[in-house]
């Protein structure tokens, strides 16, 4: 490499640094989760959104979203025009999501019980009574998946229609650091120590570390587009995102990660969720199970077998070309992924 | 955002001009020495340079000094002093570059002169235009931070704060990366040439600020002292005790001399050669202690000493695989940029930072999933989770005697609100549930009113 070429370089590394700080200090807040909704249902630190419609939805029957409790359901909604939830609502879906809030000390106690049979049994109860219906749908995304595949199992005479995305399912595979290094964890003493509370930023330095160099990436990134004010933007929102990570109430995050990461017991038909065990099997509903090739959270070996433990023939299994986060907001699952959810429940309406 | 303060345009402005100058002139240079007169042509080429430099800086050094005075009197706006400082930092790099300018000018008038002279003269040149370019960087870091302490509180003060963190980083690559560019002038591309160039204590440097986290050491550090300071404390205010500690501890100290050294790597040694155990090593002092809350106490900081020895020296193993592994990664680097350079595909520094991130990528994602790493890492966390525990019942007995609700009691209390708000949901929802049972349906309402009528 020529001199002239790295003091080229140096020279136009000035001026992003430059112009970054003009963009930097005229930047606005960020917002993020910003298509309209009205809360319709509250209980504890819960709450339940309906996305405002300006028409009639052309799928009647209503969709429940069901988010990860790692993390918050705003990833949905990140931005205006790389918004899941928006396209979802354009399409004519008529959708209800929950936002779990934020646990604190009080919530330490919480269980997979009280999210399953409770909260979640809750807002379906609410949604369908609101619609004078038996049967709602739910569209649930990762861990929030693994909680409506436990739910559906245990209820399914109120699920009409099963959307799972880039859910684990299987916890005993190779793949993925995760599951790895879960195998070697003590998480009651983990919990116990964090004082029945486990840190959001906790889990997202453990995230960060499953891709050893994914931090250095992220600011080579964000030196890329710090002169960009949109491309800025659009990095700050997935920032603020990270970093709005919620707490874990110990003893839910314990049970899911001791049963399932641990013990595997959601395929091995173990899994006890407050009186009743869970069997898959009862899972009658129609399926769409989507997974993401290159997913390192949840590698598609462990979502892409769902359909060996389940009783409905009516199951699909649809691989995505990206990572954990990219289904959601990149460009192309804007134009492919949306259409596909809305079909499934569209073509199963009558 | 529209920048209006002058003397920010006024520097970048400078800034600016002065790489467009020192671009310009390198490529004058390079193209001096293919012509047939090299000696004039670069010789006046530098003249040219030198000159638009000391116009350039005087104009600064002049213009800009006035504006900040006036810009002080007139306003408050905090960035104020980012501009001070970054025209400060750039008064530096400005005269690192004139003295640069000087060592480039004899280079050149010596050339010619004694291939020896010209070849150290080049040299000369060539390490003053690193170190400039060093110094160049670290001034805007400076700069940057400087910033970062003007911005208001929120979202944007700590993405600039990542972005500095970031940038941090950028300047140890750069270091790395720095030793590649001095190839360049040494001409042979050799697999052990480049090998030497790199500085290896670069590449722990930079291993170490990769994964921070694990290099921070003055947390246990400080448990293991303050523990320490309390057992002393304890037994040299006891009526009795005070002999057999002294005694013990001088043993202790004698015999072990790693545990107060600091020094992990020691402890590792320490750790892996003895049974010891701080906790049993006391055991007869402690029977001298009548059973309290402050028994309880030096316990648990006895205690703390043997769990913070033992996450030292298992921290140490897994620093000891970071730093392999980065060795590792310098040498793959090392072959992987000789050919690239054979091949002259090493264009810039972009390139040398992706190929960097791939090999890391590649290393540390196979370090982190042998079944030692994620053994290591788990005991680590395990390990610092029990000290965090520990000292928390510490605190939690000394103030116990105080009118102060503890965490311990508070858990109970949440534990006693959670069972039930629980039974409360499940006492509704059976009534609601014997409350539809009980309400007659709309056909038995209708018959019963036929009945009645």
């Amino acid at each position: 490499m020529s001199n002239v070429n790295f003091l080229n370089e140096l020279s136009s590394t000035t001026d992003k640094l430059v112009k970054g700080f003009e963009v930097l200090n005229g930047l606005d807040s960020v917002e993020i989760a910003q298509t309209p909704k009205t809360e319709v249902y509250k209980e504890d630190k819960l709450k339940l959104y309906r996305y405002n419609r300006d028409n009639n939805p052309t799928v009647k029957t209503p969709v429940l979203i069901v988010y990860a409790l790692v993390n918050t359901y705003q990833m949905l909604d990140l931005q205006p025009d790389r918004s899941y939830i928006k396209n979802l609502l354009d399409q004519g879906l008529d959708i209800y999501i929950i936002d779990w809030g934020y646990p604190t000390k009080m919530d330490q106690y919480l269980t997979m019980d009280d999210y399953i049979n409770g909260y979640i049994n809750n807002c379906v109860d609410f949604i369908a009574k609101k619609h004078e219906i038996e049967k709602i749908n739910l569209l649930s995304i990762c861990q929030g998946g693994t909680f409506s595949l436990i739910y559906s199992a245990l209820h399914p005479q109120k699920i009409k229609n099963l959307v799972t995305h880039v859910t684990p399912i299987d916890f005993s595979i190779k793949e993925g650091l995760l599951f790895k290094w879960s195998k070697d964890m003590d998480f009651k003493s983990l919990v116990d120590s964090f004082g029945g509370i486990v840190p959001g930023a906790f889990l997202n330095d453990g995230f960060e570390m499953l891709k050893p160099m994914m931090k250095f990436q992220k600011s080579n990134g964000l030196f890329n587009s710090i002169d960009d004010e949109s491309k800025l933007s659009n990095f700050l929102r997935m920032e603020k995102w990270i970093n709005e990570s919620p707490d874990q109430a110990g003893a839910c995050f314990l049970q899911f990660m001791q049963d399932l990461y641990v013990e595997n017991k959601l395929i091995k038909g173990e899994l006890v969720i407050g009186d009743g065990k869970v069997n898959l099997k009862n899972l009658t509903m129609p399926i769409l199970n989507i997974y993401a090739s290159e997913d390192h959270l949840v590698p598609p070996s462990s979502s892409i077998c769902l359909e060996q433990f389940v009783s409905t023939k009516d199951i699909e299994t649809f691989k995505f070309q990206g990572g954990h986060i990219g289904v959601f907001v990149g460009s192309r699952s804007q134009k492919e992924l949306a259409p596909k959810v809305y079909n499934f429940y569209l073509d199963r309406e009558s | 955002m529209n920048n209006t303060n002058e003397i920010f345009e006024t520097l970048v402005e400078s800034q600016k001009k002065t790489i467009e100058a020192l671009v310009d002139t390198t490529s004058k240079i390079q193209e001096a020495f293919k012509s047939e007169k090299p000696i004039e042509k670069t010789t006046e080429v530098c003249q040219d340079w030198w000159i638009t430099q000391l116009e350039m800086l005087n104009n600064i050094s002049i213009g800009a000094a006035t504006d900040v005075d006036e810009n002080k009197e007139s306003s408050k706006n905090q960035s104020e002093s980012f501009y001070k400082n970054m025209f400060e930092k750039q008064m530096e790099s400005f005269k690192k570059a004139s003295s640069n300018n000087i060592s480039f000018f004899n280079s050149i008038n010596q050339f010619g002169k004694k291939a020896e002279d010209s070849s150290e003269q080049y040299t000369n040149m060539y390490e003053n235009w690193t170190s400039m370019v060093e110094s160049w960087t670290k001034s805007l870091n400076n700069s940057y931070e400087k910033i970062s302490k003007s911005f208001p509180s929120g979202f944007s003060k700590e993405t600039l704060d990542l972005f500095f963190n970031s940038s941090n980083m950028n300047e140890k690559i750069q270091d790395v990366f720095k030793s590649f560019l001095n190839i360049n002038k040494m001409g042979d591309f050799s697999s052990e040439n480049i090998k030497s160039m790199f500085d290896f204590s670069q590449i722990n440097k930079m291993t170490e600020k990769t994964f921070n986290d694990f290099f921070k050491t003055e947390g246990m550090n400080s448990i293991i002292l303050t523990n320490i300071n309390a057992l002393q404390d304890y037994f040299q205010n006891q009526e009795g005790t005070t002999k057999e500690f002294k005694e013990f501890w001088s043993l202790y100290v004698e015999k072990f001399p790693q545990i107060v050294s600091g020094d992990f790597g020691k402890m590792e040694e320490l750790i892996e050669n003895t049974t010891l155990s701080f906790r049993e090593l006391f055991a007869p002092v402690l029977k001298l202690i009548t059973n309290t809350k402050e028994k309880e106490n030096i316990d648990l900081a006895l205690e703390a000493i043997d769990k913070s020895t033992i996450y030292g020296a298992k921290l140490a193993k897994l620093q000891f695989s970071l730093y392999s592994t980065g060795q590792n990664i310098g040498s793959e680097l090392n072959t992987l940029i000789t050919e690239k350079v054979k091949e002259k595909d090493m264009n810039s520094f972009q390139n040398f930072f992706s190929l960097w991130v791939e090999i890391n990528e590649k290393h540390y994602s196979k370090l982190f999933a042998t079944d030692e790493f994620s053994k290591l890492k788990s005991e680590l966390l395990s390990i610092s989770l029990e000290v965090k525990r520990n000292v928390e019942m510490q605190f939690e007995n000394r103030i116990e005697h105080l009118p102060i609700v503890v965490k311990s009691e508070m858990d109970e209390v949440y534990k006693t609100i959670h069972d039930l708000k629980k039974t409360i949901k499940d006492l509704e929802s059976k009534l609601k549930e014997s409350t539809i049972k009980a309400e007659p349906t709309n056909s038995v309402k209708n018959s019963a009113k036929k009945v009645t009528a």
